[in-house]
């Protein structure tokens, strides 16, 4: 049953991470640098970045308890400008972009407000968050660039077909990366074949099969994230994909019977 | 309560008609007349290019598909990808020495709100515009198809009666609320509550309904926990419920709708002219058709904007719904939006 799941507020947050499929662009701010033409060979450089910028803000919180106010938020965006990480953010993952700065903006309106130590902490840690959210996004926008599975922004087919083709292939994945002991790529990669491809599609399904959607939405969400989440043995994560793709042809047959009988435009 | 109970047993097919309540940037124009058919319409040749926003199943590129199909002497590119990045990249191409895209066709309004506030898009020409129901008719912007916030309930567990027809008295009702905070439209909503009732106000509404609200990662998900009864009312788009009684006739789930404030919100697709083009223009006249507008009501759920194009069935007419006065492109101002939900502890 859909409202028993346990997963919906993370994959809500997933929603972001899903739409990292934004065709890579120019920086808003100035030059993006040289680097965010090969972000995936700076991710590296990025993760330090975002070590550093997460150092000073545990200094920042720290200071504020200590001493009841907080070093300068201002020295802290002026240093998170200043890296590549920020480029490469802004250019690559540019949905993730935005909430980081809102994260900045929700701490410095707690340390203007003179807010009690635990909530500058707590704001602190949101940026500290969503700082690593981009982070993430980058890595997951590195694996589809290096397996040659970015998603294309031009005139390719982009129909239900596509869609499907990409949600087995990001299952599969996957299930390869847990394997390899990589739980968040994993997680991601389940998170994007959800909101980026199967939800595109359930509106859709649930007209010709609206049993099917509950069953491939339980999957998704408690199903397979449950046992990631829980550390389930590669054999059951693997079966239970196997299962999915299963589900997921039957939706896929459904569909192309739906589009067979539906009108033309002209 | 008539209006509540529509979707029970529905069979009403909305014929849609200008309603006088709705406001956007009307600039008048008397009454729009019938839609066109293609038949209508000049060929498009030439060079264009199309920023898509993806969505709808892949609807929209059907459309866009059919329209090169029809027009052999057409060289479209097409660039597809979800709106907000299409409009991000947009606003980046302008930084950097101008747009490549002709013409922005995106899901929502919101995205369109973007580039316009970045003085990126071409006045709509009065002549296309007041082919458009009024009051959908914006200086910047061509609707193509709406959609409406609505509330859907569950009969067996709510009395229709008790559920008010004020968005902001949900805040004082007993009943579970399913939402979906991280989805768009429903940000969209609260954008406009925050428009229309203001902040403090929002902030409030958020804050009292937080405790009975349970929080889902879409909209077709919030519906389908409402039909199973795992939540009272769920907050979301009008097609989720109509398609999922398509699918489901005896699901257990009803549409209501408040009247003239944010629940009750009508959004949009649409266009935003890139450039002077004829071809622009008449690509435009194209998705106005009478033709697209059939297809995307029936295949999409979708209200059509423009007269004589029955609305999806089982959605009362536009006449009967009373949506906010309220500038969509507007809705684009997402960040204050999303500060006071963070604020709230919904984000």
């Amino acid at each position: 049953m859909l409202g028993k799941f346990d997963n919906w507020a993370a994959l809500a947050a997933g929603l972001l991470l899903g739409a990292i499929m934004a065709p890579t662009t120019a920086v808003a701010h100035g030059d993006e640098g040289d680097h965010v033409a090969a972000f995936q060979d700076h991710l590296a450089d990025y993760e330090a970045d975002v070590e550093e910028l997460a150092s000073r803000l545990d200094e920042l919180a720290e200071r504020y308890r200590r001493e009841g106010k907080a070093g300068n938020v201002a020295e802290f965006v002026a240093a998170w400008e200043e890296v590549e990480y920020h480029a490469a953010v802004e250019a690559v993952a540019t949905p993730l972009y935005p909430p980081i700065w809102q994260a900045i903006s929700g701490l410095r309106q707690a340390v203007k407000d003179g807010a009690d130590a635990e909530t500058v902490r707590a704001r602190a840690d949101a940026v500290v968050a969503a700082l690593r959210e981009g982070l993430g996004g980058l890595k997951l926008k590195a694996s589809m660039r290096r397996a040659g599975a970015e998603e294309g922004t031009g005139d390719g087919d982009t129909g239900p077909a596509a869609a499907f083709d990409r949600i087995r292939d990001h299952l599969d994945e996957a299930v390869a990366a847990y394997d390899e002991g990589n739980t968040e790529k994993a997680k991601d990669l389940v998170r994007d074949a959800y909101f980026n491809n199967f939800e595109g599609l359930e509106g859709e399904l649930i007209e010709q099969d609206p049993a099917l959607v509950t069953r491939l939405e339980e999957a998704f969400n408690a199903g397979l994230l449950g046992r990631i989440n829980d550390g389930a043995p590669v054999g059951d994560v693997r079966g239970m994909v196997e299962s999915m793709k299963e589900e997921l042809a039957k939706a896929e047959t459904r569909l192309k019977e739906s589009a067979d009988s539906s009108g033309e435009v002209f | 309560m008539e209006r509540r109970a529509f979707l029970q047993g529905a069979t009403a097919v909305g014929v849609l008609g200008a309603s006088g309540v709705v406001a956007g940037c009307s600039d008048g124009g008397g009454e729009a007349p019938p839609a066109l058919s293609v038949d209508d319409l000049p060929p498009l040749s030439g060079d264009l290019t199309v920023y898509l926003g993806r969505g709808e199943g892949g609807l929209y590129s059907h459309v866009v598909d059919a329209i090169r199909e029809r027009n052999p002497d057409l060289n479209l590119s097409v660039r597809r990808g979800p709106s907000s990045a299409l409009a991000n990249t947009l606003v980046q191409e302008a930084e950097r020495g101008g747009v490549r895209a002709d013409l922005f066709w995106s899901i929502d309004a919101s995205s369109l709100g973007r580039v316009i506030d970045q003085g990126l898009a071409r006045p709509v020409p009065a002549e296309l515009r007041n082919r458009i129901r009024e009051p959908f008719r914006f200086e910047a912007m061509a609707p193509v198809t709406g959609r409406v916030r609505t509330v859907a309930y569950n009969p067996e567990q709510v009395d229709p009666d008790a559920i008010p027809d004020d968005i902001m008295a949900f805040a004082d009702a007993d009943f579970s609320v399913g939402w979906a905070p991280a989805y768009g439209a429903f940000q969209s909503f609260v954008t406009a509550m925050r428009v229309l009732e203001g902040e403090q106000a929002t902030l409030q509404w958020l804050r009292a309904i937080k405790p009975r609200a349970r929080e889902y990662a879409g909209e077709l998900g919030a519906v389908m926990a409402t039909a199973q009864g795992d939540v009272d009312v769920s907050l979301a788009n009008h097609y989720y419920t109509l398609r999922l009684k398509a699918g489901k006739p005896d699901a257990n789930v009803a549409l209501t709708h408040t009247r003239g404030d944010a629940g009750a919100l009508v959004n949009a697709s649409g266009v935003a002219l890139l450039d002077d083009s004829d071809t622009a223009t008449n690509f435009v006249r194209y998705l106005l058709s009478r033709e697209v507008q059939s297809y995307l009501a029936e295949e999409a759920y979708e209200i059509p904007l423009v007269p004589g194009v029955p609305g999806p069935e089982g959605l009362p007419s536009l006449d009967s719904l009373q949506p906010p006065r309220i500038d969509l492109t507007r809705l684009g101002d997402m960040e204050p939006t999303l500060d006071l939900m963070r604020r709230a502890g919904v984000l």
